[in-house]
């Protein structure tokens, strides 16, 4: 039985209101045309915005292959002498987390002298770094220069003007290794001196020393000795027919002894120190913003074909003010080759996903703020690789020349310096599990006719779960059984939903920001990701 | 020309049946429109949308029900948009509007002039709930289908817009008031 009585009823629907001239059939016609078109472009424009948010993706990611690790710190060869001894637990602790892969060497006879550094500093930070960037650079590519000499025949004469020369008392007197044979010709360094970092609790010599190489240098060849040599000269010693020369200047000398007894005490710093110096005084760490471009959210705009879907993205359509948010994000960070310029580089895939619940209050045009609680776990796995620079003379030949006086006896060594590089690689990972509350705003708006939503929070938070040793790109160090304080940032851009009338479903590619604080080296370590995510938005009537 | 022949032509996009559908109807789901909308332009853009859904959605008319009908649905739900977009759908009457007792079938009483004129002084929630199931037919369960509620909610909407109506009612004529009769 219906409420009113049918003959109402009737009445009420027979009733007509007149139309006014804006009301025609054309204008009807006009509207339905319009949104034929709408809907004939709508796929074309959906396929458009996946592709411009799939380029920006795959940008990145070329971008971030090929350029990620420019300007990243440049860690300097140290002075391997004064390092402190290592924790004997911890070294236990690191060997057995860092799975060793293998150990390749690579020994040059290249000519590279081993200079002393303590001539000046550089105020400049960035210029410390590239120029650090250069000098190793040269090291590695430089060219062999072997220079065979025939001794056979020398006169006095000539030896004193194209080498230096060691009397036989005086080779007596001083170190051997010291005994470096060296022409006289002029030989330009290349590259710059530097000042090394500064290491806390002095673990590392100041005197540091730095690879550079030098130009190869001929060695005038000498001959006729015996022209003017006397008829009873002694018989001229050659040690070996074919030597290697050595070209160095009696400057460096002493440096070059100096890396030869420390070379004996340790080959490389060892992990500590390296990241003692990466982030001592002159040199830090130069992270590159990942900057997240307009262009990479560029809006186009796509008309949906009822305003009917509008509505739910107006804080003013809901009777109740709250609104409860479920949300999942993920965010990663790969990288795909070693850097051949540090001495430790680091590659691999980093990932993060974070599951947060939140309640949303509405204030006023379109802005919302956001308190709730957020699970997350950050993993990284890779691999690292050390590559290492020894340098050590060795003696490739001498030369005993006599005289009929056999105080003019005379000793002639011809030494070279050999750099050795060892390249040793490991596996490394880590994960971290922790838990933060996070706090931030939502705004809601239109973007043509399309509803967006535009995220950004903070999330203090604490780790539950720390394992493994968290690497950057060219460090690592153990991150475990720790308490991390932690601090996530994220910004998110997408397009809503509506589901129905209680339900609402936003897409949010993101770009977040994951650090944490850590305790023992009272240092903090900060991550950007990029990603994609989605959050399900209850209203409630 | 019969609504049958009006609908097959429509099907075949005659643009003479459009027009001829539009005259016929148009200003009766204007009248339609008006008792749902809140103002005059609401409703005349209401009406437009939902010719141009009819015009689309011909082609998926099964006859189960008359032309106007299904037309008067088409349209109802393209108001509900209207209001949903605009502000709440469902309002609430105070504590003492609510315990006021009343009969309301001395609205049967009234022209329909004066009929419609109470139910345009409804709040927006209340005349919607009334329009749908008093005057549309629609039961308590489409209501919550359509609007998104709960059945209870709609029940409890038609039962308070009937008290909203007794309490015009009363204050239009006071002897309606059944706390004032001699009995």
């Amino acid at each position: 039985m219906s409420y009113l009585e049918k003959h109402i009823v009737d009445q009420i629907h027979d009733l007509e209101s007149p139309l006014n001239e804006r009301m025609t059939f054309e204008e009807v016609m006009q509207r339905r045309e319009k949104k034929k078109r709408r809907l004939l472009l709508f796929w074309p424009r959906i396929v458009v915005v996946g592709g411009l948010f799939t380029a920006a993706g795959l940008g990145y990611f070329v971008w971030n292959s090929s350029h990620g690790k420019i300007n990243k710190s440049v860690v300097i060869a140290a002075n391997q002498s004064q390092q402190t001894q290592k924790n004997t637990e911890s070294k236990q602790a690191e060997e057995k987390a860092q799975k060793f892969i293998g150990t390749t060497t690579y020994k040059s006879t290249d000519k590279t002298v081993i200079y002393n550094n303590n001539i000046q500093a550089y105020s400049e930070k960035q210029n410390l770094a590239e120029t650090a960037t250069e000098i190793l650079a040269q090291t590695r590519n430089i060219i062999p220069a072997e220079i065979v000499i025939d001794y056979q025949k020398v006169t006095n004469s000539d030896i004193l003007t194209a080498i230096s020369v060691v009397t036989q008392n005086e080779t007596s007197a001083i170190n051997p290794s010291e005994n470096k044979v060296s022409n006289s010709n002029k030989i330009t360094l290349t590259g710059e001196a530097m000042e090394p970092a500064e290491i806390p609790g002095s673990a590392i010599n100041k005197a540091e020393t730095i690879a550079v190489s030098v130009p190869k240098v001929d060695i005038i060849p000498v001959s006729n000795f015996n022209n003017e040599a006397p008829t009873n000269a002694p018989v001229l010693e050659e040690i070996t027919s074919r030597i290697t020369a050595t070209s160095v200047t009696a400057a460096e000398i002493s440096s070059v002894s100096e890396v030869e007894q420390q070379a004996e005490a340790n080959h490389w710093i060892n992990i500590e120190a390296l990241l003692a110096l990466t982030h001592g005084k002159g040199l830090q760490m130069f992270e590159i913003p990942d900057p997240l471009s307009e262009s990479d959210f560029k809006p186009v705009f796509v008309d949906l074909e009822d305003e009917e879907l509008n509505h739910y993205f107006k804080p003013g359509n809901f009777d109740s003010p709250y609104h409860l948010e479920l949300s999942v994000g993920t965010g990663s960070r790969v990288l795909t080759n070693f850097d051949e310029t540090l001495p430790l580089s680091v590659l691999g895939n980093q990932y993060n996903a974070h599951y947060q619940l939140s309640v949303l209050k509405d204030l006023s045009n379109g802005i919302q703020i956001a308190v709730g609680a957020s699970y997350g776990e950050w993993e990284g796995n890779g691999q690292w690789q050390k590559r290492e620079w020894n340098s050590y003379t060795v003696r490739d030949s001498s030369v005993l020349i006599g005289f009929p006086n056999p105080n003019d006896r005379q000793v002639i060594y011809f030494d070279s310096t050999v750099n050795e590089l060892t390249t040793t690689q490991g596996g490394i990972n880590y994960q971290i599990t922790k838990i933060s509350l996070p706090i931030g705003f939502r705004k809601l708006m239109y973007l043509g006719k399309t509803p967006f939503r535009v995220a950004m929070q903070i999330s203090p938070g604490r780790t539950i779960k720390s394992t493994g040793y968290y690497f950057s790109d060219f460090e690592f160090h153990s991150i475990d059984n720790q308490r991390l304080t932690t601090m996530d940032m994220k910004i998110a851009l997408g397009p809503s939903i509506s589901i129905n009338r209680n339900f609402t479903v936003v897409l949010e590619p993101n770009a977040n920001m994951q650090m944490f604080h850590d305790s023992r080296t009272q240092r903090v370590h900060s991550k950007s990701f990029y990603g994609f995510g989605f959050s399900l938005i209850r209203h409630f009537n | 020309m019969t609504d049958k022949e009006l609908l097959e032509g429509c099907k075949r996009e005659d643009r003479i049946c459009q027009r001829e559908l539009w005259n016929r109807y148009s200003k009766k789901l204007f009248a339609l429109c008006q008792r749902y909308c809140n103002n005059t332009e609401e409703a005349e853009d209401a009406l437009m949308e939902s010719f141009v859904k009819i015009y689309d959605n011909l082609a998926k008319f099964r006859g189960d029900s008359s032309l106007e009908t299904w037309m008067r649905r088409i349209t109802v739900n393209q108001c509900i948009n209207k209001i949903r977009a605009r502000k709440h759908v469902l309002d609430s009457l105070t504590e003492e509007e609510y315990h006021l007792g009343f009969d309301d079938q001395g609205l049967n009483n009234l022209q329909v002039k004066e009929i419609l004129l109470l139910i345009e002084s409804l709040p927006v929630g209340y005349r919607t709930v009334f329009n749908m199931y008093a005057i549309e037919g629609y039961s308590h369960k489409e209501i919550a289908d359509e609007l998104g509620i709960d059945e209870g909610t709609s029940r409890s909407q038609f039962s308070k817009a009937r008290k909203a109506l007794q309490l015009a009612l009363i204050k239009q004529n006071p002897s309606a008031n059944p706390l004032n009769s001699p009995s």
